[in-house]
């Protein structure tokens, strides 16, 4: 009888380690898919978050390219706050370029697009602001001088006494 | 609030902090890559960058994308978030370096961020970089919890 007893307690002993075994291991699987579950999800939302970024910019790219598509810009690569002799520089241009990107903030130069016409160029298909001859400015020259200082035609299309509409470009004040 | 909520708090508000660089990351880095050129070009408006425009753009755009990708993984998050703090102190000193040694502010950061003034541009990156501590800190509550 006191054998049998024994038998039994033993058995319930290892019945109870077992148990304790298999109780830690299921903690550890759902430890282990519980950080699993949380790895998926987590890069899941960065990716969601890379792929908003990506409609957000695109949005923006698209938007930016339909409203300067129908030009051809110069962007001012001269130093800040030019004076005008430098701003009718075409040396200080940068090449004819489909659009320039200028916060639209009234003070300095940016660069000068044109919204229709054969515009005059010179030899280095820089915008021409003055005769190479005469050294006159052309009425194009005449209306960005005439425009410098006038902050009501900033980023407006401004037609010229030739016809030819540029929209004068400014960017952030120093 | 018992403390492991308050610790799954932290590590929230660092993943958010995370996936905020994320975004500013992929959408300037989309946004320059599109307009190469552009910002090139308005690198070579500085005679100090003039002669390597093209190379530091190159970088500047590789490093945000890298960055990205650091941040998309939950095991490289936090080197990510060491990384943009690093990279927004360059731009941010970049910046200053622009607006009040050159007295100049044209910045073609991409997107949204070109049209701040210069001021609140420093603003802008001064609250990224706040962030960005404030995202090394919490994220070390993560190895505190045992399923992160």
């Amino acid at each position: 009888m006191e054998k049998q007893h024994v038998i039994q307690k033993t058995i319930n002993f290892f019945n109870k380690k077992t148990n304790k075994i298999m109780e830690k291991q299921d903690q550890n699987m759902v430890q282990v898919e519980a950080k699993s579950t949380n790895r998926f999800a987590s890069l899941g939302t960065a990716l969601a978050v890379v792929f908003l970024a990506l409609v957000v910019s695109s949005f923006t790219v698209l938007k930016k390219g339909e409203v300067n598509l129908a030009q051809t810009c110069f962007e001012y690569a001269g130093a800040d706050n030019p004076t005008d002799a430098q701003a009718t520089n075409p040396a200080d241009y940068a090449t004819a370029m489909p659009s320039i990107t200028c916060p639209s903030v009234e003070a300095t130069l940016c660069g000068i697009c044109f919204e229709n016409g054969d515009f005059e160029l010179d030899a280095n298909n820089k915008p021409l602001f003055k005769d190479p001859i005469t050294n006159v400015p052309t009425p194009l020259g005449e209306v960005v001088l005439a425009n410098w200082n006038n902050l009501s035609v900033h980023n407006a299309p401004i037609t010229a006494s030739n016809g030819k509409t540029v929209t004068l470009s400014f960017r952030a004040k120093k | 609030m018992d403390a492991v909520q308050i610790h799954k708090t932290k590590i929230q508000l660092s993943t958010g902090i995370a996936y905020l660089f994320l975004f500013v990351f992929v959408y300037t880095a989309f946004e320059k890559s599109v307009d190469f050129q552009t910002f090139v070009q308005s690198m070579e408006r500085y005679a100090y960058f003039k002669s390597c425009a093209k190379p530091i753009a190159a970088v500047v755009i590789g490093s945000e994308i890298l960055i990205a990708a650091l941040l998309l993984f939950e095991r490289t998050r936090l080197i990510g978030l060491c990384a943009s703090l690093l990279l927004m102190i360059a731009f941010t000193g970049a910046l200053y370096y622009i607006t009040y040694v050159l007295h100049s502010s044209y910045c073609n950061c991409g997107g949204f961020i070109n049209t701040l003034s210069a001021s609140q541009h420093l603003w802008f990156n001064g609250l990224l970089i706040a962030l960005a501590i404030a995202g090394i800190y919490l994220h070390r509550f993560r190895s505190q919890l045992s399923i992160n």
